[in-house]
């Protein structure tokens, strides 16, 4: 009876909702120590006959592991509620702000600017760097603008001295680059950079901006390529569903010369504000390279034939992101910037 | 350019819908800025004023009754012109004007109808009117018909804007000749020439000069001055021009219908009856028709009596010749000159005209006779003139016409599309030239109008457009060629990537002011200044981006952003290099979560790191930030140190100066400037990698205490000279100066580890080292913390 009497206080005693962990060991101790109940038990055991003594044994090792066993579960139960504890202290509000950090941003005339040159690499151009402060020989006169050519009223220029200027279009990287190639390479090349002109800003005029210019130089590109080619440009900018037109222009530099219109994008050709009901929006102008750049750049036009491309980035940024002052490209308000991350 | 299409269409058939040719003329000849009526008000009708009574509660005021045909309206009518028996444009109840919608009123207690109408009310410059009030028609006009209709002010107008070369639009036939060819359709020059009438009074005509090319003339008597016929007042509104008289009238008309500027003299007022083209003489004083007195040099053009100028050639009239409303004979003039010298008196002058304008683009040779009896002809319908018989002349231009020649070969090569030689064939034929075809090959006799056409690129040109680039493919270059980035804009693009993490790019003017473009130079060279500026703030190519971005940072913080992170890729412009330098400005607040740590502003030290982690991502090693040898201009001297790389500096950083601060009216300010080719050019990619170490480290701290004037970059590098290759880093990660130690010295904990390739060291090994590193750091004044 005593046996019986001790396998319920065992069971008692580890299941008391008051434990915790300090208590439980003591517990342990209490039952499974040296001087506990059991090992008492065991060592009464020399005083049984024999034959009693396994049966006696089975009974003590049954009590033994009940308490082992009432301990662990007990042990267990605690450390869980004790790690639930902590975690519940150490909860925060998720809802409250994390870290403060500025977002950066990429001004958005260089986002245009790459994504255009990353468009051009993929169809085997490089892209080429030049002078702002240029020659009047490579701004002007090897593109087929001479002193006293009509275009160069066309484009009012800032003068550094008589032989210098600020360059009003990237075409003088074209000069360049074409008396470089010393007439007998082909050329694949886009030229974007900071350009100039003698204009009082305003909303749509800027004495400082950004063009791009394209040039391919070989013994047999042709318009078709040309066409193709900004076919891909104003599909990239403005969309996959956008086509485009060409009219005829003129620029010294190219014959035939055309301004290249993209179906407006706001409206998908119906006619609105933006594209002042024609459905058209002027996007750049372009050409086949004149026999007499060519020629003044050491190449033959009877072999060797080009086609070149300009277009404005601050007018892409401007009509692709709905901007209507190119001045806000330049004055840097942040909360313009930083929306082009 | 502005063309009336009722006048292109007494030269041209136009068989398509306006929309059409709206999208043709713009896809096949030149850009179309606008294509409307002159003006489109709906719902006028010519009335008479049959009656006109003061207004009695009114000074200015009158009560007019107007018959419209179907009613006599009572309206009431403010203008000071009002007159009975006269023909005005009625505005009736309802009718939308282009400022006003016209109802039915009690004005001043009387009742109103309807509105008397001057021209400006319709939506027209009141200059066409040329006098104030209400407009009045002709006696001939129909009561009740709209005036508009009647004034022929209701006609679409085209209006174009031209390119340099293509002068040959620059009048109505040029015009129609483009649109003959796009749309295959037929022009009508031909018209009979007035009837002449034998006379005497010819006016005998001769040159002095090379300048004056070709001279015809006519005379014209007893010609009836009076105001032009509506259609030709209408005709010269529509092309922005103000009707005066009908020989004036007729002159510009003919003007630009054929581009062919025409002078019309009194010719009473040429005394010697005798016409004389020379230069002037150096400081010959005229007056020209616009009132104002011209002083004169021997590079001008003056057609004279051969005693006084009586017009500058191809430019102005003169007042002493001016037709006025007593002439009754006229002297006409067609005449060429040279463009060159048009050019420099226009220029010198300041005095630019419809004629001077052409004569300077050229002017088509065939156009000379035609407009001569053209204009003839109009005098004789419009003012009732006789035309005498012939008529002095003489000329010099014998410019034979370009012959340029193409083959099919090259068309279809350059265009990338097969032509066949019949589409060529007919686009030559369209646009009236004569050509010649044999084997492919065409030789093309270029008109003089169209004297932009030189090589066989030009004749190209006049194919596809005139067959259409909507009809090319679109194609694109074959080749072999590699695309890529260069090293170089690789690098450039990584900075500009890594720093947009968290900081904003700018895009900033490079021209401005010299205080900007110098602001943080220590010395100037090579400044690149504009000799034509436009402003006072952009006359120089700057040296330094930073002075635009304090600029910015002052614009944003005006708009209460007061936390800036900003970097720009700009460039240093001197008179022979343009350097590519990459600078930053940081502002104010780093973060404020005060919920996470305290709150951390913008210092040297961020600064410093922000630097320095750049040049780390960049593979930029053995560079030395340090005391600058002397104080950087505008930077705070001892917050701001120069980067150098080897004996080369390649940037700077710091705090900014406060009178710098104060000068851009901005807070605290930390930027950075460095020159992106140096940074390059000491950028090292990696090429293999760095092996690891398989053995553990050993980690000390050491608190070392040292005079305060002792920079941890001494301390370091003295270390590593001790600790050699087993000591593989050393680094300061506390500073401390207070209370605790010695006013003059600061404490400096630095953190050592060491290890071996190829072997685990042993403590012992590391203790000897760290008492051999502090036995020479004892020397040099140094000691470890007691």
């Amino acid at each position: 009876m005593e046996l019986e009497e001790l396998r319920k206080k065992i069971s008692d005693d580890f299941n008391d909702m008051k434990l915790n962990l300090q208590t439980l060991s003591e517990l342990r101790s209490q039952y499974l120590g040296k001087k506990g109940p059991i090992n008492s038990l065991l060592s009464e055991m020399k005083n049984l006959p024999n034959e009693e003594k396994p049966k006696f044994g089975e009974k003590v090792n049954a009590l033994r592991n009940l308490a082992t066993k009432l301990f662990d579960e007990k042990k267990q139960e605690l450390e869980r509620k004790a790690v639930e504890e902590k975690l519940k202290k150490e909860a925060v509000d998720v809802t409250l702000p994390g870290k403060e950090m500025n977002t950066g941003s990429i001004h958005v005339l260089n986002k245009i600017v790459e994504e255009i040159e990353d468009l051009f690499i993929g169809m085997g151009y490089k892209v080429q760097d030049g002078v702002e402060v240029e020659k009047d020989l490579y701004n002007f006169q090897l593109l087929n603008i001479p002193e006293n050519h009509p275009a160069r009223a066309m484009q009012d220029t800032f003068y550094v001295d008589k032989e210098r200027l600020l360059r009003t279009q990237t075409s003088a990287v074209q000069a360049h680059k074409m008396l470089e190639s010393g007439g007998n390479k082909d050329i694949k090349i886009i030229c974007p950079g900071r350009t100039y002109r003698r204009d009082d800003d305003d909303a749509t005029h800027s004495h400082e901006f950004t063009q791009m210019e394209g040039l391919v130089v070989n013994k047999d590109v042709t318009m078709a390529d040309l066409k193709g080619t900004l076919n891909i440009m104003a599909k990239r900018l403005f969309g996959e569903d956008r086509e485009i037109r060409l009219r005829p222009s003129y620029f010294p530099f190219t014959e035939p010369s055309i301004e290249v219109d993209v179906s407006c994008f706001k409206c998908h050709g119906k006619g609105c504000a933006l594209c002042k009901g024609t459905g058209w929006i002027e996007i750049l102008g372009a050409g086949m390279v004149n026999n007499n750049v060519l020629r003044m750049c050491g190449y033959d036009p009877d072999v060797y034939q080009g086609f070149a491309f300009g277009v404005g980035i601050e007018r892409i940024a401007m009509l692709k992101y709905g901007i209507d002052d190119i001045r806000t490209l330049y004055s840097n308000d942040l909360r313009q910037n930083k929306q082009f991350k | 350019m502005l063309i009336p299409i009722e006048i292109l269409k007494k030269y041209v058939d136009i068989n398509v819908s306006k929309e059409e040719f709206v999208k043709n003329f713009s896809l096949k000849s030149a850009e179309v800025d606008s294509f409307k009526p002159f003006s489109n008000v709906k719902g006028l009708v010519i009335g008479k004023i049959v009656d006109v009574k003061d207004h009695p509660d009114s000074n200015h005021l009158h009560i007019t009754s107007v018959d419209t045909g179907k009613e006599v309206l009572q309206i009431v009518c403010g203008a000071p012109n009002v007159e009975v028996n006269k023909k005005v444009i009625v505005a009736l109840d309802g009718v939308v004007l282009p400022n006003l919608t016209i109802k039915k009123a009690i004005i001043r207690g009387v009742e109103s109808n309807g509105m008397n109408c001057a021209l400006e009310e319709l939506g027209i410059d009141h200059k066409f009117q040329g006098y104030d009030g209400i407009y009045y028609l002709d006696d001939d006009a129909p009561i009740g018909a709209d005036p508009l209709e009647y004034l022929h002010l209701n006609d679409d107008v085209l209006e174009i804007e031209l390119t340099p070369n293509r002068t040959d639009l620059l009048s109505i036939i040029g015009v129609a000749y483009d649109t003959k060819a796009m749309l295959n359709s037929n022009m009508h020059l031909e018209f009979e020439k007035a009837k002449e009438v034998p006379g005497d009074g010819l006016i005998t005509v001769s040159t002095e000069t090379e300048n004056c090319l070709r001279y015809y003339s006519k005379v014209i008597k007893n010609v009836k001055i009076k105001e032009s016929p509506s259609w030709l007042k209408g005709a010269l509104m529509k092309m922005n021009i103000r009707p005066i008289n009908n020989v004036v009238d007729v002159t510009n008309y003919c003007l630009m219908v054929t581009g062919q500027p025409l002078h019309a003299f009194d010719y009473d007022k040429i005394e010697t009856k005798n016409i004389v083209v020379k230069m002037a003489n150096d400081g010959d004083k005229f007056t020209t028709l616009d009132h104002i007195e011209r002083t004169l040099t021997k590079d001008d053009i003056v057609i004279t009596d051969g005693v006084k100028p009586l017009c500058l050639g191809g430019v102005m009239g003169g007042l002493n010749s001016e037709v006025d409303n007593n002439t009754t004979n006229i002297f006409l003039e067609s005449a060429l000159f040279n463009p060159n010298s048009i050019k420099e008196t226009s220029k010198r002058l300041g005095l630019s005209s419809e004629s001077s304008m052409r004569f300077e683009k050229g002017v088509d040779p065939m156009m000379t006779e035609y407009a001569l009896n053209l204009a003839s002809k109009m005098f004789s319908e419009l003012a009732s003139g006789e035309v005498l018989e012939g008529g002095d002349r003489f000329d010099n231009y014998n410019k034979p016409l370009k012959e340029v020649e193409v083959t099919l070969d090259r068309i279809n090569k350059v265009v990338g599309k097969t032509y066949t030689k019949e589409e060529v064939s007919r686009v030559f034929d369209g646009l009236s030239f004569d050509f010649k075809e044999d084997k492919g090959k065409f030789i093309v006799t270029v008109p003089n109008r169209r004297s932009d056409i030189e090589g066989y690129q030009d004749l190209i040109e006049e194919v596809v457009r005139i067959d259409g680039y909507e009809k090319i493919d679109s194609t694109i270059p074959e080749s072999s060629m590699i695309g890529q980035l260069n090293e170089y804009q690789k690098f450039v693009r990584k900075i500009r990537h890594y720093l947009s993490y968290n900081m904003n790019e700018t895009l900033t003017y490079s021209l401005t002011s010299l205080k900007n473009a110098t602001y943080f130079d220590n010395e100037e060279y090579g400044l690149v200044k504009i000799m034509n500026p436009l402003v006072d703030d952009k006359v120089y190519m700057r040296h330094s981006t930073i002075p635009s971005l304090l600029e910015v940072l002052r614009y944003n913080v005006n708009r209460k952003n007061e936390n800036n992170f900003l970097f720009e890729i700009g460039r240093r412009y001197t008179m022979d290099s343009e350097e590519p330098i990459l600078s930053g400005v940081l502002s104010g607040t780093i973060s404020s979560t005060l919920w996470k740590m305290e709150k951390e502003e913008v210092d040297f030290f961020y600064l410093k790191g922000l630097v320095e982690n750049l040049f780390d991502k960049l593979n930029v090693k053995n560079y030395r930030i340090s005391t600058p040898v002397s104080p950087l201009k505008g930077m705070h001297p001892g917050v701001s140190a120069t980067i150098s790389i080897g004996l080369k500096q390649i940037g700077f950083l710091g705090k900014l100066h406060p009178e710098t601060i104060k000068e851009f009216d901005i807070k605290d300010a930390y930027v950075f400037e460095l020159s992106l080719e140096e940074l390059f050019k000491a950028s090292h990619p990696l090429k293999t990698i760095k092996e690891i170490s398989k053995y553990p480290s050993i980690s000390r701290d050491l608190a070392l205490v040292m005079n305060k004037d002792i920079t941890s970059e001494y301390v370091i590098n003295e270390i590593k000279r001790i600790g050699k290759r087993s000591l593989v880093s050393a680094k300061v990660f506390d500073l401390y100066t207070g209370d605790k130690i010695d006013q003059n010295k600061k404490q400096l904990a630095i953190n050592l580890q060491f290890q071996d390739m190829n072997r685990t060291l042993e403590a012992n090994e590391v203790d000897e080292l760290i008492s051999k590193i502090l036995q020479h750091l004892d020397s040099l004044g140094i000691s470890l913390r007691e």
